[in-house]
């Protein structure tokens, strides 16, 4: 997919830095979806497969906002929808907040009726509940796309910036974007985490019974976490959107479906449990993509085509044979 | 004051786990419980404090009552909101936090900021070790510390009334001592406390009444100094008998409870 | 054996025995006789898959005993052997890919040359069609089984290091490299959306013209009965599934189903004990892979024509699913299982063109019918759409179809967490106990 993307090459330097900045961008969004498998996974011990599914509903959400202007599964139209489909800036931001809104109600959703009544069960049998979500709420992504690549409206389109100093690299407005929201995420998620109502988080995915002993509402966490976690997916889904390369600004189901699991690697080199591994997994595991993608493309008929989507895979394998829980992952403290 | 009468504990729909027991802990008095492994015990402190539903235990008969409310049906937090709080077998502590996070737990219900101070200061006091430590991760800690992070961390939400089950599990006999030692010091500042306990000898020297479970029922109850001093008590818990001196007796002469508990 | 007393064993073997009672022993019979009758289409019995699946139910029945061979594996590597992998359908997708190199292109002795291919005068890389040995299945049956249980081996050291979720994701991992491969090797596995053919089922002993046993034509078998091309692979994959339905269930009573048990309760006890962890999770892994393999190979070859896009994580997460819904641990509930996750959602579909042919006849049911389904009129708001609306919603019966699939898992796992095995063993303690409930 990277390879597809037709910069025209101006120089060495240029190259290099518009291929550092879209691995920096692209690394932002997987942190992002990264501290969203984090967050869940933390909170209620669930590994989320259903990401792929939930982040996907959650921008064709906004998409059917501010494109049909009408409202996900309601038959009423939406007063705040721009004309034309193309948003201001504050009326884009507007409609963000409210798909992040309508997220964190499907992650409350789907968190009580689910996850909740699994409490206790194995990780995995959880896990593989997700598996069932993401089989439940496919279809909708199916029906609501229908075959096509959706527009979310993006304020800024394909709009660049030519930075004439460093030997005219082209850098899309959209990257500086995804960087901006990923860092805001993550100064969020990182002080959430001290707070107490973030201890709690953490005392609960170490142990629910005896958070349940010390009178912490585990219900509430784990209402919380999806909550927050949902929200992620979706920040994250909507910036891959925006980006430059295919989809190109829109919503489309051939990509966003795979590029989920994509992410997986990024978690298990950043660690299950840890917010600071989520966003170092997510930046080493793009730059490996996207460089992998810039300067091995001359090799491609040897490669195979798309070879730079099984490079994370590749580097999670390295990582795992030598640090079993990752690089910032919490090894599992055994008294045996 | 609590009261459990005629409880009766089912697992999975199937295991009859307890079956009609009955105790009562009055105000700032220590109640000693004891049994044999598998007797009840703990699924007692369970059903008080709220935490069979993980174990998909229900209760299907009796009632327990706190201060005249029942709360078998009730949240876990609700309880300890109410002034319960149980210090979990096993000790239980957050591995992955540090012993002031694993003590911040314990304070999430109590909302009252000058209490909490109060109440970590209270914790430090009672376990200078902490106070040490306060920054290291609680799974790296030693047993004994683990159960003063445990105990700790169920004082901070400032309870009326304690929970102990097996306080005493795999620590050294020094060890044992200083948790009775705390036990006793928390009692005389007006705590109630159900002690669950295999070792009969450190419950029943602090206690003032004892309970002693089998196949989840009372056996036996009474006064704490009469049990200690009782034969059968001291054969079965102690390892001690009269006659015969010297001479081990084999597993089949074992006496075991069957009969009901006598109302005397 | 005691009769009438199903819980009292006299001797070690008795305790061991595949079937230990009586009851089980018929049973397990009528179960394969009833079966047997349904394919050869008897009275009553043809009728009860015909009413469930449609007339063309041997299709689905057919592709779930391939699936309960592979189900059969990931049970023993995850049930038995507690190591958690969404890898299988790698393993099943190297099953199938072995068969058709050794098997593929049935008669044309020179067709191995299609594997190699060359640069045409334009530069671009072409090839001479479909390579393939054209070997017989006695052959690529068991090398399918053996060159995944190969990479199975080979893949385990990594898996090995890392334990529960991390190592789901590891296999994860595998099944997209699978993907990859298929997409870059077009002359092993064919066009990457419309992939290739596979060998058919037929048994020869070498590549000669008239089969053995022939499978892949209607017509009289062995000059007795006649029999379509369907029914004849039925037979033939139900045979199989009970042949490595023993195996499987020989293996976990055997000493190295011990021990692989005893990795899964607790791997380090298991160490302790000397139970060497490596070397049996390895063999759970060659073992669970070498059904994989052999599944995978009898799937493509009962279907016909596969793509690699067909050994997706999708086919892992069914497996994983029949794993759950039918009980893990369980060779009976495993079985329960795959025909559960495979059968469904035909059923379902049968179901949702029931209800849509309601909404005519108008009663009770069309009221039903007529509220769940949008006809595309305005002010009619039924979730289920059979005419094109806006995007999103309501949405068509074939995604319905899909939601009810996912629903299904989830909502087995949440109410029965034991699976289908689970609710037969509460039956049946119920019913031992009665009237005492406990």
């Amino acid at each position: 997919m990277p390879a597809l993307d037709s910069v025209v090459i101006a120089s060495g330097l240029s190259t290099f830095v518009q291929t550092l900045t879209k691995s920096i961008a692209l690394g932002c969004i997987y942190a992002m979806l990264g501290l969203s498998f984090v967050l869940i996974f933390k909170g209620t011990q669930v590994l989320n497969f259903a990401a792929g599914a939930i982040s996907m509903a959650g921008a064709l959400f906004m998409s059917i906002m501010i494109a049909d202007a009408g409202w996900p599964f309601l038959p009423w139209s939406n007063p705040f929808a721009p004309d034309g489909g193309r948003a201001s800036i504050p009326l884009w931001i507007l409609h963000l907040m409210f798909a992040l809104i309508l997220a964190a109600l499907m992650g409350m959703i789907i968190e009580r009726l689910a996850i909740r009544p699994m409490v206790g069960q194995p990780l995995f049998a959880m896990a593989v509940v997700t598996l069932g979500l993401e089989i439940a709420i496919r279809p909708f992504n199916l029906d609501a796309s229908a075959g096509q690549a959706r527009s979310i409206g993006v304020p800024w389109g394909n709009g660049t910036w030519t930075a004439d100093w460093l030997d005219g690299a082209v850098i899309p407005k959209s990257y500086l974007a995804a960087i901006i929201a990923a860092s805001i995420a993550f100064a969020a998620v990182y002080f959430f985490y001290r707070s107490r109502f973030g201890v709690a988080m953490r005392a609960v995915a170490f142990d629910q019974e005896a958070a349940m002993a010390q009178g912490i509402n585990v219900g509430r966490v784990f209402s919380v976490a999806w909550a927050l976690g949902a929200a992620l997916a979706v920040l994250a889904a909507i910036f891959f959107a925006m980006t430059p390369w295919p989809p190109n600004g829109a919503v489309s189901l051939e990509i966003h479906p795979i590029w989920v699991f994509r992410v997986l690697p990024v978690i298990i080199l950043g660690g299950l449990d840890s917010v600071v591994g989520a966003v170092y997994g997510g930046l080493i595991i793009a730059s490996f993509e996207i460089f992998a993608g810039q300067y091995l493309s001359q090799w491609t008929s040897i490669l195979g085509p798309g070879y730079s989507t099984i490079v994370p895979y590749l580097a999670m394998l390295g990582v795992l044979l030598v640090k079993p829980y990752g690089l910032f992952g919490t090894a599992e403290i055994r008294r045996v | 004051m609590l009261e459990i009468s005629n409880l009766e504990v089912v697992y999975s729909e199937v295991i009859l786990s307890l079956r009609g027991l009955s105790l009562t802990v009055p105000d700032g008095e220590i109640v000693a419980l004891l049994g044999s492994n598998g007797a009840g015990k703990t699924t007692t402190a369970r059903s008080v404090t709220g935490l069979l539903g993980n174990h998909n235990g229900e209760v299907t008969k009796g009632s327990i009552s706190y201060n005249g409310t029942e709360i078998h049906e009730l949240d876990p937090s609700k309880m300890v909101q109410m002034g319960i709080s149980q210090v979990m077998e096993g000790r239980r502590c957050f591995g992955e936090l540090t012993v002031d996070e694993n003590l911040a737990t314990g304070a999430f219900t109590n909302k009252d900021k000058a209490n909490v101070k109060h109440q970590y200061d209270k914790v430090m006091e009672l376990f200078p070790r902490l106070q040490e430590r306060r920054k290291q991760l609680a799974g790296y800690m030693s047993g004994g510390e683990q159960q003063m992070i445990a105990i700790g961390r169920a004082l901070m939400a400032d309870p009326k009334f304690l929970i102990l089950d097996e306080p005493s599990l795999g620590l050294a006999p020094l060890l044992v001592q200083q948790v009775r030692d705390v036990i006793r010091d928390l009692n005389k500042e007006g705590m109630s406390i159900l002690l669950i306990e295999q070792n009969a000898m450190m419950a029943l020297s602090i206690a003032n009444t004892g309970y002693i479970m089998e196949s989840g029922k009372v056996v036996m109850d009474g006064d704490a100094k009469r049990l200690l001093a009782d034969d059968d008590v001291k054969e079965f818990y102690l390892g001690l008998h009269s006659g015969e001196d010297g001479e081990r007796k084999s597993f089949k002469d074992v006496k075991h409870y069957k009969r009901k508990k006598k109302w005397a | 054996m005691a009769f009438g007393r199903p819980l009292l064993r006299t001797s070690y073997e008795e305790d061991a025995a595949i079937l230990p009672t009586a009851f089980q022993k018929a049973g397990v019979g009528f179960l394969i006789l009833s079966l047997c009758l349904m394919a050869l289409d008897a009275p009553i019995f043809g009728a009860i898959p015909r009413y469930f699946l449609g007339n063309t139910w041997l299709v689905p029945v057919g592709i779930t005993l391939c699936f309960a061979i592979g189900a059969l594996g990931i049970n023993i590597l995850v049930g038995v052997t507690g190591q958690v992998s969404l890898g299988h359908a790698f393993f099943m997708g190297t099953g199938a890919y072995t068969a058709v190199m050794l098997g593929g292109n049935l008669g044309d002795q020179e067709s191995w040359k299609a594997c190699v291919p060359f640069h045409d005068n334009l530069g671009l890389l072409e090839r001479q069609g479909e390579c393939g040995l054209g070997l017989p299945i006695w052959i690529w049956l068991p090398a399918a089984g053996l060159v995944a249980a190969l990479i199975g081996i080979i893949v385990s050291p990594a898996a090995v290091k890392v334990r529960g979720l991390y190592l789901a994701i590891v296999t994860v991992g595998l099944v997209f490299i699978g993907l990859h491969l298929g997409r870059m090797l077009p002359e092993w596995a064919g066009d990457f959306e419309s992939g290739r053919r596979w060998p058919k089922l037929d048994i020869r002993l070498w590549k000669e013209e008239t089969p053995l046993i022939e499978m892949s034509e209607d017509g009289k078998w062995f000059g007795l009965i006649n029999l379509t091309e369907e029914q004849k692979q039925f037979f033939f994959l139900l045979a199989i599934v009970i042949v490595m339905t023993l195996l499987a269930k020989n293996l976990v009573r055997s000493r190295t189903g011990r021990a692989l048990q005893a990795i899964r309760d607790r791997d380090v006890a298991a160490e302790v004990m000397g139970v060497p962890e490596f070397k049996y999770k390895r063999l759970g892994f060659a073992i669970s892979s070498f059904y994989a393999g052999i599944a995978g190979a009898l799937f493509a070859s009962f279907t016909g024509r596969v793509s690699p896009i067909d050994f997706g994580l999708l086919l892992s997460v069914d497996f994983i699913a029949i794993l759950l819904i039918g009980g893990a641990g369980t060779i009976a509930g495993t079985l329960l299982g795959t025909v559960f996750v495979e059968l469904l959602p035909n059923v379902v579909e049968r179901l949702t063109e029931w209800l849509a042919d309601q909404i005519s006849t108008g009663g009770v049911t069309g009221t039903i019918a007529d509220f769940l389904l949008t006809t595309g009129a305005a002010g009619d708001f039924g979730p289920i759409s059979i005419a094109p609306t806006a995007p999103g919603w309501p949405m068509s019966v074939f995604f319905w179809n899909l939601v009810i699939y996912g629903v299904l898992i989830v909502v087995f796992l949440i109410f029965e967490p034991l699976g289908l095995f689970g609710i037969w063993i509460k039956f049946r303690n119920y019913w031992k106990g009665w009237p005492f409930s406990y």
